[in-house]
């Protein structure tokens, strides 16, 4: 027993000395200079979210991670994961990466757990290249703490022919009684509490950040009644549904549609298109307005080299750089500096890059504290 | 190289548990450990991999990387191969070892010549399905690994947020195959050994 009391207190010891280690980290990123590094890089980034070594080459960008190396002298040990959940419980627990990939809710949980390192402005000077509608995010006032990746839209994707897209595609496809009834029985909602009441509300014409009670309950109201019409709230296959025709209209998030939509193509031994996913399916951004997400990168506490992440995060940051991440992903570059680079088959492409007055209408999603429980409340009803 | 080292090491050490839980009945920690051995194959893996991830964090005796991955996969796979063998020590003749000293085989020529090769096809198909889990295992891997460090199956699901590439069908093709290839050897050793006590 006595011997168990001492493995316990001697366990305190250590994670007591553990915590202890966090602030170290803040203190050596307020006083790296610009392109100091401080060691190799741990790069914890989400699966095939940069293009390295083949991939990039396959792809004809340029390998970010291996220029870096050269360009700074140092090691990028780069390590993938597939949740933001898991990559918060380690970084909670503890585990040394330089920096992360959170996506924005993910930030404003890590900031407020104190979880990331404030970043230094003369360490990352290029904070200057984004673009004016990510440079004071709700998820992260000011970006002190995370810098934006890549950022993409929720919208409806559909199969040609399914709704009326000769004036823009609407949210009303979804949510007006009479056009939801030519598609009855094949329409899928996100399964996502802020999502899914966030498109009604703007349907509705209110903002997706409502917290007024009488409005978040007419959107409520208005998912009951578009019940019946609607097979499935589902966020996490519902490419799948709708590629294989269960359903023909799908709430969901830009990257996966383009995903799905390459997937289906098909290509004979000479790499020739013989059968193009965007001949059947496309995806658009309602007029009414829509939500917007962001991936940023960011610096945990438990950083070792917070002065290598900076100098990285800085040379992401960089024009043509942040160009090279959107022409590998396929999404929206949130680098102004960067869409003069940006090949003109993505940056054209009003489904990727939204035009100026579509842009607009997009709106983050704010945490709003308390009321969050509302809404978490709110989606419960409206799902039944 | 995960799964090939949890695999060795953890059959070692669920061999020698089984082993330990099969002769020494009248020790007082017996009921406990018994209990203890099976928690792994009960809890469900997410617990298990956020107390791993924990215990390694805090202890800090192993930084996390392709070390802490083996470790998990070991502390996991000790307890299958266990079972797998003492259902095999549990069918074995007691007299086989008397009749082993009778003729005055020392204990480490008993266990050698005698108990080994009885218990061989319990500790390889013990070994295949040690294998076959550390290959399969997604939960624990993706909690536990470090910097530079990861697995095939945890690379693999975090392809699936860009919805499915050839890549996967490629991998996954190769993973059921392989999978199925090692139950069955598996089931097989088992099987066999069966056959050979039957007509002995």
């Amino acid at each position: 027993m006595k011997r168990l009391v001492m493995v316990m207190v001697a366990l305190a010891l250590v994670a007591a000395a553990c915590g202890g280690g966090s602030s170290g980290a803040q203190s050596a990123a307020d006083d790296c200079a610009l392109g100091e590094v401080d060691g190799d890089l741990n790069f914890y980034n989400w699966t095939d979210y940069i293009a390295v070594g083949l991939g990039a080459e396959e792809a004809e960008v340029r390998d970010l991670v291996a220029d870096f190396e050269a360009e700074f002298g140092v090691k990028v040990i780069h390590t993938e994961y597939s949740s933001n959940e898991a990559m918060l419980q380690q970084i909670d627990a503890g585990v040394a990466y330089d920096v992360v990939v959170p996506s924005d809710y993910m930030v404003t949980t890590m900031r407020e757990a104190d979880l990331l390192v404030e970043l230094n402005s003369d360490a990352v000077p290029n904070m200057a290249n984004i673009s004016e509608l990510f440079a004071d995010p709700p998820y992260d006032p000011g970006n002190q703490f995370s810098a934006p990746y890549l950022w993409g839209t929720t919208g409806i994707g559909y199969k040609y022919g399914s709704i009326d897209d000769s004036n823009g595609v609407s949210w009303a496809s979804i949510f007006d009684p009479e056009q939801a009834a030519q598609n009855a029985g094949s329409i899928s909602l996100l399964n996502d509490t802020r999502e899914t009441l966030g498109s009604a509300l703007i349907y509705l014409g209110y903002s997706l950040n409502t917290t007024n009670e009488a409005e978040v309950d007419e959107a409520v109201q208005l998912i009951v009644d578009t019940k019946d019409k609607i097979l499935a709230f589902n966020s996490t296959d519902y490419w799948t549904l709708l590629s294989s025709g269960e359903v023909d209209v799908a709430q969901g998030w830009s990257g996966d549609f383009f995903a799905e939509y390459y997937a289906i193509s098909t290509y004979d031994d000479d790499g020739n298109v013989t059968y193009d996913g965007w001949d059947d399916f496309t995806y658009a951004i309602p007029i009414e307005g829509s939500a917007a997400w962001v991936d940023t990168v960011a610096i945990p506490t438990t950083a070792e080299h917070p002065c290598t992440a900076q100098a990285f995060i800085n040379y992401l940051l960089d024009g043509e750089n942040g160009a090279e991440l959107s022409n590998y992903n396929y999404y929206a570059s949130p680098n102004g500096a960067a869409q003069e680079f940006i090949w003109d088959e993505v940056l054209l492409d009003e489904t990727i890059n939204p035009p100026p007055d579509v842009m607009a209408k997009l709106e983050f999603f704010q945490d709003l504290g308390d009321f969050n429980n509302y809404y978490a409340d709110a989606f419960l009803r409206a799902k039944g | 190289m995960v799964a090939l080292y949890s695999t060795v090491i953890s059959t070692l050490f669920g061999t020698a548990a089984a082993l330990a839980l099969d002769r020494y009945r009248r020790w007082i920690g017996r009921g406990p450990f018994d209990a203890l051995l099976y928690l792994p194959v009960i809890i469900p893996d997410v617990t298990m991999a956020i107390m791993l991830l924990i215990w390694f964090t805090q202890t800090q005796i192993v930084t996390p990387g392709i070390g802490t991955i083996t470790l998990s996969h070991i502390a996991f796979n000790i307890s299958f191969v266990a079972i797998v063998v003492r259902a095999r020590l549990a069918h074995m003749d007691p007299a086989m070892e008397d009749a082993a000293a009778d003729l005055y085989a020392n204990r480490w020529q008993t266990f050698r010549r005698v108990t080994l090769p009885l218990i061989m096809p319990g500790v390889l198909g013990g070994a295949l399905l040690a294998l076959t889990l550390s290959l399969d295992d997604v939960v624990i891997t993706s909690l536990v690994q470090g910097p530079g460090s990861s697995t095939l199956p945890v690379y693999v699901f975090g392809l699936i947020r860009k919805p499915v590439t050839p890549v996967i069908n490629a991998v996954s093709t190769v993973m059921v195959t392989a999978s199925m290839v090692l139950v069955f050897a598996s089931l097989a050793v088992q099987r066999r050994g069966q056959q050979q006590e039957e007509t002995t």
